[in-house]
C-alpha cells in the first residue's frame, strides 16, 4: 500500500484501500480529473502494489506462468481489463465493503456509492439481444514490432516529446509510463538473486531499451504482452524473424516460443498468427504441439514450402488442430475490400480473441461486438403469409430492423467508452494514439471497425430451403401444418421431422441450396457494411463454436429439422450429420456461399480422417484438397482429425456421427451402417492404424 | 442412353491418383468369394434392407404394390422375391431402413456431379475413375462416360476385373489413362473357385492391354488363408515384371465388411470370416512381393 499520497486520501479512497481495492482507490483520488487521468491513476497504483512476478525456476522467459499483472490473485472486485477498460463487480466490492466497514457503515455509503458509479460506466449500452460471442468486447493487438524496436523508453521519449501540446494527457501518460518501468526495475530487483545472469543481463535490456536479439526479443514481446493482461499476440514470428538471424538455433527458438505458448496456455491467451513465409515459423509450430492455445494460425499462399505443411500436418497429426489456415492473399483483399485499409498497413492484418480480423498495432477493432441472431428473427417472423416471397421480404426487413437497433446500441456503446472507458495501455502501444493525443477508445487508433457476428447463417439457409419448399405444396403437410408441428417441436409428427431432415441440405453441393443461400449470404453482408458508422467499418463475421451451446437452448423447432434448444451450426460449417457428400463437397458448398462477405473471420471446421496425414501421398492430396478451398477464394480453414474420443463416441450412439466415414483400404462406409461388431472393431483398427 | 449406377464417390483416395471421384456401376461377372461390394453384383437394381432400423411407420406397407413388406407382430418381414426393384418404398422411409441401391442414370447426369469437383482434380491431379461391379458389363455406357471426361480434360481411370472381350478394351483404350487391373488368383483353376471364372482370358487381355501400351496398376485383393500363398504372391511378383507398363502393384488386404452388406440384401456371404487381415499378413506380403519384383508395391 502506499502512502505517499495521503493529501489524496480523501474518505472514499481510504474506505477503497482498506479493502484492498487499489484501482478503484487510485481511480477516486482526484474526482474532478477526466475519466482517462483518472483511470491512469488507477492503473499506476496497481503497479505500485502488485507483486513482482514470480521467477519460474528453470524458464528463460519472464513473467512466466499464471499471472494476472491488473488483477493479481483475482482478488480485485474492480480492475482494468483490456476487454472493457474496467472490469466491475459492484456486488462484490459492496460485499468486501460490509465485511471490512460493516454494512451500512458510512464507508460502507461511500463504497456503495462508488460501485454503483463504476457499474454504470461498465454498463454497455448495446441491448443484451446482441451480446452474441461477445458484447463491446475489444480483443486488440498492440504494436510488438515498434515495442520491440524503441522499448518502453522508446515510447516515453514520444511521449515527452509531445508533452507540451496537452500536458494533461501527455502526462498522466508519462507518469504511467514511469511507474511502469519503475515495476520492471522492482521485478529485476526482486528476482536478481535466484535466476540466470543471463536473465538478468537481459530484462537489463528489455522491455526497457530495444531488443538487441532474438532472446531479448522474445523476452520483450512476452513481457509486452503481460501488459496488455495477455490478449492476443499478433504476428509473433515475422515480428521475431529479423531478430532470429543473430545465430539462433531453431532448437533454441523452438524452446523459446515454447515458454510463450505455455504462458498462452495458462493465462487464456488468444490468437497468434503466424506467417509461413518465414523460417521461424517452423520451431513456433512445433512448439505449439502440447498446448490448446494460443488459437494459432498460419498465413497460407501458394509459396508456403513443403516443409512447412509437413510442420502443420505433423500438429493435426498429433491431435492438436493448431495452427488453422489463413488465406494470405485472399485476406489481404477482402479486408480492403471491407475496410479499405491498403498499402503497407494491410500487410499486417493479424487477428485477435478467437479469430477477429484486425491490423497489427494500429486499430481498435471491437471483436465481437455485437451480432445477429438470424434464427431468432426467423422464429419471431413466423409463416403466416400467403406465399414464400411475401414472407422472404418481412423477414429481410425483421433484419434489417435488428440491425438498425444494433448499430444505435453500438453508437451509444462507442459515445460512452470514448466518455467513461478509456485504455491507457493501449493508447500507449497502439498507434496512432500518442501522436493524435487521443485515447484509444476516443479515436486515437489509426484504425476503427468492429466486428459484427452473424449467427445460425447455415440453419437459417437450410431452414430457408424447407420453407420454400412447404409453400410450394413439395412437403407432406401444409405451411400452417409446418408452422404448427414447429411450435410443438415435433411432437406427434416425428415423421414429418424426418422428412425435412431429408432434404437438400447445405454442405453437399447442391446448387438448389446454396445458390439461394449465396444470394441470402450477400444480403446480410450488406446489409451489415451499409450499417458501419461513420469512420468505422463493420466487418461481418460468422463464428460460432460448437461450445456456443447456449445461442440454441432459447430458440424453438426449425425447419430444417432441428428440435427446440438444440444447438446451432458450427460457424460457417454445415449442420451436425447433414453433410454426407465428403469434404469436397463442403467445399464447395462453403465457398458458394462466398466467404469473403465475412471477412470478420468465416470459421470454417473441417473434420478429417486422420489417414490423410498418414503417408506423403496422402499428404499431397490433403494439400490439394484445402488448397483448392482457398483457391475458390476460401478465408480460413481448420482441420480437426477424427480422434479416439469421436470415434468411442461413435461407437456408443453412431445416429449422433451420420457423417462419420470410415474408409478401410478403397472401401468407405457410413460408420453408422456398420453392424455393433464390426463398428468397434473398425474404431480399434481406426485408431491404431491410421 | 442410360446406366444403372449405385454410388458416385467423391474424394475417392484410393481409386487412382490423386483426389478423385468414383462412379460405381452394378453387374458383375464374376462371384468373388470376398466380395466387398456384394451389392454390385447383379446388374439390376436391389434393396437394401436393415430391421433394426425401422420404426414401424407404414409407408412401406402401403405402398408396394405386390405387398413385400408385411408387418408380422413386432417383427417386419420382407418379402423380396416378389419385389419388383420400383423404389417406391425407399422413397419415403426416412428412418435410411430401406435404401434403393442402383438407379438409371443418364451419361450427362453423372458428368454432371463429376465435373463439380473439377478443381479438386486440378489441385490433385486427380479425375475420375470408373468402377464397379464390372464397368464394363455396362460396356457402351462406360465408354461414353470415358469420352466424355477425356473431352472435358479429366484423368480417367478403370477398374476392371479384366473379364469382357478384348476388342471392349481396344475400342476404350485411347479415353482411359490408367487402367486398375485386378488381379486374384495366379492358377486358373484357383482363380474359377475363387471367383467363379477361369483367369485365362483376363491373363490375355492384361498382356495385350500392357503390349499397346496402356498404363496399369496391378490392383490385389489378399485374403488370409486364401489367396495370400507364397505361389500367388511370386505369381504376382513375376507377372509385373512380365509386363512393360505396370506403374505400380497396390494389395488390398481382407477386410469383412462385406458380410454386413449381404444381411442387408437379405444374401448368404459365400465366405464368413469376420478377421480383418492383419499386420503381419501385409507385412508378410509387402515383403515376398518386394524382393522378386522391381515395381514399386504398396498396401491400399
Ligand atoms: S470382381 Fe469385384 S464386384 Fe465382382 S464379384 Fe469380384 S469383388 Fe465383387
Ligand atoms: S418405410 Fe421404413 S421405417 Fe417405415 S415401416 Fe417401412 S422400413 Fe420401416
Ligand atoms: S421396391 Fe417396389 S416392389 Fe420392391 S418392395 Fe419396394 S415397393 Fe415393393
Amino acid at each position: 500500500m502506499n502512502n505517499n499520497n495521503s493529501n489524496h486520501d480523501n474518505n472514499t479512497v481510504s474506505a477503497l484501500k482498506a479493502i484492498g481495492e487499489v484501482f478503484a482507490a487510485g481511480y477516486y483520488e482526484n474526482e474532478n480529473a477526466g475519466n482517462f487521468q483518472r483511470c491512469v491513476r488507477g492503473l499506476i497504483r496497481s503497479l505500485e502494489s502488485v507483486p513482482v512476478a514470480q521467477y519460474q525456476p528453470g524458464w528463460k522467459l519472464y513473467p512466466a506462468g499464471e499471472f494476472n499483472l491488473w488483477n493479481p490473485g483475482y482478488d480485485a472486485a474492480v480492475c482494468f481489463h483490456y476487454a472493457f477498460g474496467l472490469e466491475v463487480d459492484s456486488a462484490r466490492l459492496r460485499r468486501k465493503a460490509a465485511e471490512v466497514h460493516g454494512e451500512n457503515s458510512f464507508r460502507w455509503r461511500l463504497v456503495d456509492q462508488a460501485a454503483t458509479e463504476l457499474a454504470f460506466l461498465r454498463e454497455s449500452d448495446i441491448p443484451p439481444q446482441f451480446g452474441l460471442g461477445g458484447r463491446a468486447y475489444t480483443h486488440g493487438v498492440i504494436h510488438y514490432e515498434r515495442l520491440l524496436h524503441e522499448g518502453l523508453t522508446g515510447v516515453l521519449e514520444r511521449v515527452e516529446r509531445l508533452h507540451d501540446r496537452n500536458p494533461e494527457f501527455y502526462g498522466a501518460l508519462r507518469e504511467l509510463l514511469e511507474a511502469m518501468c519503475a515495476y520492471v526495475r522492482r521485478c529485476v530487483e526482486s528476482i536478481r538473486p535466484d535466476a540466470p545472469p543471463e536473465l538478468i543481463a537481459a530484462l537489463e535490456q528489455v522491455p526497457l531499451h530495444p531488443a538487441r536479439n532474438f532472446y531479448e526479443a522474445i523476452l520483450a514481446y512476452n513481457f509486452f504482452w503481460y501488459f496488455d493482461s495477455c490478449d492476443s499476440g499478433g504476428r509473433v514470428d515475422a515480428v521475431l524473424a529479423p531478430y532470429a538471424g543473430d545465430g539462433t538455433p531453431e532448437a533454441e527458438q523452438q524452446a523459446l516460443f515454447q515458454e510463450f505458448w505455455h504462458n498462452f496456455d495458462l493465462n487464456n491467451g488468444w490468437h497468434v498468427i503466424l506467417d509461413s513465409a518465414q523460417k521461424t515459423c517452423i520451431p513456433a509450430i512445433r512448439a505449439q504441439r502440447p498446448y490448446r492455445r494460443p488459437n494459432s494460425g498460419i498465413l497460407i499462399d501458394e509459396n508456403t514450402p513443403d516443409e512447412v505443411w509437413e510442420a502443420i500436418f505433423d500438429n493435426w497429426n498429433a491431435g492438436n488442430p493448431s495452427p488453422s489456415l489463413y488465406a494470405r492473399n485472399n485476406y489481404r483483399r477482402e479486408l480492403e475490400c471491407a475496410t479499405g485499409i491498403g498499402g503497407d498497413d494491410a500487410e499486417t492484418f493479424c487477428f485477435g480473441g478467437c479469430t477477429e480480423l484486425m491490423i497489427q498495432g494500429k486499430s481498435n477493432t471491437k471483436s465481437i461486438e455485437a451480432g445477429i441472431h438470424l434464427l431468432r428473427i426467423l422464429e419471431d417472423t413466423g409463416l403466416d403469409y400467403p406465399d414464400y416471397e411475401t414472407f422472404y421480404t418481412v423477414f429481410l426487413r425483421n433484419i434489417q430492423t435488428q440491425i438498425d437497433l444494433m448499430t444505435e446500441g453500438v453508437r451509444r456503446n462507442h459515445e460512452a467508452s470514448a466518455l467513461y472507458l478509456p485504455q491507457p495501455i493501449r493508447t500507449l502501444f497502439v498507434d496512432d494514439c500518442i501522436e493524435r493525443g487521443l485515447d484509444f477508445e476516443a479515436g486515437g487508433a489509426r484504425y476503427n471497425t468492429s466486428v459484427i457476428n452473424v449467427v445460425g447463417l447455415t440453419d437459417t439457409i437450410n431452414s430457408l430451403y424447407a420453407i420454400r419448399a412447404a409453400f410450394r405444396g413439395e412437403l407432406s403437410v401444409s405451411v400452417p401444418g409446418l408452422a404448427a408441428a414447429l411450435a410443438n417441436d415435433f411432437e406427434g409428427a416425428e415423421m414429418l421431422r424426418r422428412e425435412l431432415l431429408a432434404l437438400p441440405k447445405y454442405g453437399n453441393d447442391i446448387p438448389e441450396v446454396d445458390q439461394p443461400g449465396r444470394e441470402f449470404a450477400r444480403q446480410i453482408s450488406e446489409k451489415i457494411r451499409k450499417a458501419s458508422l461513420p469512420g468505422r467499418p463493420f466487418l461481418p463475421a460468422v463464428i460460432l463454436f460448437i461450445t456456443y451451446e447456449w445461442l440454441g437452448w432459447t430458440i424453438g423447432a426449425t425447419a430444417d429439422g432441428r428440435r427446440a434448444g438444440a444447438a446451432l451450426t458450427d460457424s460457417f460449417g454445415a449442420t451436425q450429420g447433414s453433410d454426407l457428400s465428403g469434404p469436397t463437397a463442403l467445399l464447395k458448398s462453403a465457398s458458394a456461399l462466398n466467404p469473403a462477405e465475412f471477412p470478420g473471420t468465416p470459421v470454417l471446421n473441417v473434420r478429417l480422417n486422420r489417414e490423410l496425414l498418414a503417408t506423403p501421398e496422402a499428404r499431397k492430396r490433403l494439400k490439394a484438397l484445402l488448397t483448392s478451398y482457398f483457391q475458390m477464394g476460401g478465408l480460413q480453414l481448420q482441420v480437426t482429425v477424427a480422434n479416439e474420443e469421436i470415434l468411442r463416441r461413435a461407437c456408443e450412439e453412431p445416429e449422433k456421427y451420420p457423417e462419420l466415414i470410415v474408409r478401410i483400404g478403397g472401401y468407405s462406409e457410413y460408420f453408422k451402417n456398420l453392424s455393433p461388431e464390426l463398428r468397434r472393431e473398425v474404431a480399434r483398427r481406426t485408431i491404431h492404424n491410421f | 442412353m442410360q446406366g444403372i449406377v449405385f454410388d458416385i464417390h467423391k474424394f475417392a483416395i484410393h481409386d487412382g491418383p490423386g483426389i478423385r471421384t468414383t462412379v460405381f456401376l452394378k453387374g458383375c461377372p464374376l462371384r468373388c468369394i470376398w466380395c466387398h461390394n456384394p451389392e454390385s453384383q447383379e446388374r439390376a437394381p436391389e434393396i437394401f434392407f436393415i430391421p433394426e432400423k425401422c420404426i414401424g411407420c407404414g409407408w412401406c406397407f402401403s405402398v408396394c404394390p405386390n405387398h413385400c413388406h408385411v408387418a408380422r407382430e413386432t417383427a417386419h418381414e420382407f418379402h423380396r422375391e416378389n419385389c419388383i426393384r420400383c423404389g417406391r418404398c425407399t422413397e419415403r422411409c426416412y428412418a435410411e431402413a430401406l435404401e434403393l441401391v442402383g438407379s438409371a442414370m443418364t451419361p450427362e447426369a453423372v458428368m454432371e456431379e463429376v465435373l463439380k469437383d473439377r478443381i479438386f482434380y486440378e489441385t490433385s491431379q486427380g479425375g475420375m475413375t470408373i468402377s464397379g461391379g464390372e464397368p464394363m458389363m455396362q460396356f457402351d455406357f462406360t465408354l461414353d462416360l470415358a469420352r466424355r471426361a477425356k473431352a472435358a480434360g479429366i484423368h480417367v481411370c478403370l477398374d476392371t476385373c479384366g473379364e469382357a472381350p478384348y476388342e471392349q478394351y481396344e475400342t476404350i483404350r485411347p479415353f482411359v489413362d490408367l487402367f486398375l487391373y485386378d488381379v486374384k488368383a495366379t492358377d486358373p483353376e484357383i482363380h474359377r473357385r475363387l471367383t467363379g471364372v477361369s483367369n485365362e482370358r483376363i491373363r490375355e487381355n492384361l498382356r495385350r492391354l500392357d503390349r499397346s501400351g496402356a498404363k496399369t496398376i496391378l490392383r490385389c485383393p489378399l485374403v488370409p488363408g486364401v489367396n495370400d500363398d507364397d505361389a500367388h504372391l511370386l505369381g504376382i511378383a513375376a507377372l509385373a515384371d512380365s509386363l512393360e507398363n505396370v506403374q505400380e502393384i497396390t494389395l488390398h488386404p481382407y477386410h469383412p465388411l462385406g458380410i454386413d452388406k449381404c444381411a442387408r440384401l437379405g444374401k448368404q456371404p459365400r465366405l464368413d470370416d469376420k478377421n480383418f487381415a492383419t499386420e503381419d499378413d501385409v507385412a508378410r506380403w509387402l515383403k515376398i512381393i518386394q524382393a522378386h519384383c522391381s515395381v514399386k508395391t504398396v498396401r491400399s
